[in-house]
């Protein structure tokens, strides 16, 4: 695979991410606690980082919040979603490298934890109040259902994306 | 390919809803109290009384006697009052209802205060930063 190839495919996984954060906003949910959703586009930050590594998720996270601020939401979301966005792609990529008994599910149940513990502290640091951790129970256990979903979408896509850039890489 | 649902998973999951409900259960009482409103009633410097401030909770009570002097609070529809006083000077009367964070009564002769706390209002605008 060249260079151009893979950057046709993470701009394209980005576009996926862009539009899955968007889709999730109008996906109507119970309400649980101020912060709780379902973290559409971690399927994609799993992705990339099980097929083409850390340095690359990072790229498409980064990319992808400022699209969001830029189409859909304000530069104070886009505090919350890149520090939480940008910490959980560290959490998920050292656990799949360190703990390497973890299927994708619990990697992804993980990077959903972190995800939640950083968009509290974000909250926490803004405001100036740590009363908003109290919420971090409910929303980790929130994030355990989310994050299963989460694993265990991730696991067709990137299975379905390897065998996407083997075939590729046999005809050229 | 870790593709598959193990063991290990399932014990990652355990612990943290085993950890996460035993902090839930332990300090979480604040939490539920998160969303109330609440007035903090002191006299002489010690807290008598704390009463959570509903739309539908009404209730009047009195606090001292009648030889070092009182206060009657009226708590109704989420707002406070002082209703009487034997206070010189009556300014407690006429601080009027209070009903959000922040504000006080306070009635210096009779060495008494009242305080509401509220963590609602908190709780809203993080719900509408955090969409």
């Amino acid at each position: 695979m060249n260079k151009l190839q893979r950057y046709i495919f993470l701009s394209l996984l980005t576009a996926a991410a862009l539009i899955l954060s968007i889709l999730e906003g109008m996906i109507p949910l119970p309400y649980i606690a101020p912060g709780a959703k379902l973290g559409l586009s971690n399927i994609v930050t799993m992705t990339v980082i099980v097929v083409f590594g850390f340095k690359d998720a990072m790229l498409v996270v980064i990319l992808r919040c400022i699209l969001l601020m830029l189409v859909a939401t304000n530069p104070v979301t886009f505090i919350y979603s890149l520090a939480s966005g940008i910490m959980s792609t560290i959490v998920m990529s050292l656990g799949l490298k360190y703990c390497k008994k973890l299927s994708f599910i619990g990697v992804s149940v993980l990077g959903a934890m972190t995800h939640n513990a950083t968009q509290v502290t974000v909250a926490a640091i803004i405001f100036g109040t740590f009363n908003l951790y109290y919420y971090l129970p409910v929303l980790s256990l929130v994030s355990i259902f989310t994050g299963c979903f989460v694993g265990y979408t991730s696991i067709f896509v990137s299975d379905n994306l390897n065998r996407t850039l083997l075939r590729l890489r046999r005809e050229v | 390919m870790k593709t598959k649902i193990n063991r290990y998973d399932i014990a990652l999951i355990a612990a943290i809803v085993i950890i996460n409900v035993v902090i839930l259960f332990s300090g979480g009482r604040k939490a539920v109290h998160a969303d109330e409103k609440i007035a903090y009633v002191y006299s002489h410097e010690e807290l008598v009384g704390e009463y959570v401030l509903s739309d539908d909770y009404k209730t009047e009570f009195t606090v001292g006697d009648e030889k070092s002097g009182y206060n009657t609070v009226h708590i109704e529809n989420g707002e406070v009052w002082i209703h009487d006083a034997t206070c010189p000077d009556k300014i407690c009367l006429s601080q009027g209802k209070i009903s959000s964070d922040g504000e006080i009564i306070v009635c210096l002769p009779n060495q008494f205060m009242i305080q509401i706390e509220d963590n609602s209002e908190e709780e809203n605008d993080v719900d509408f930063m955090a969409q």
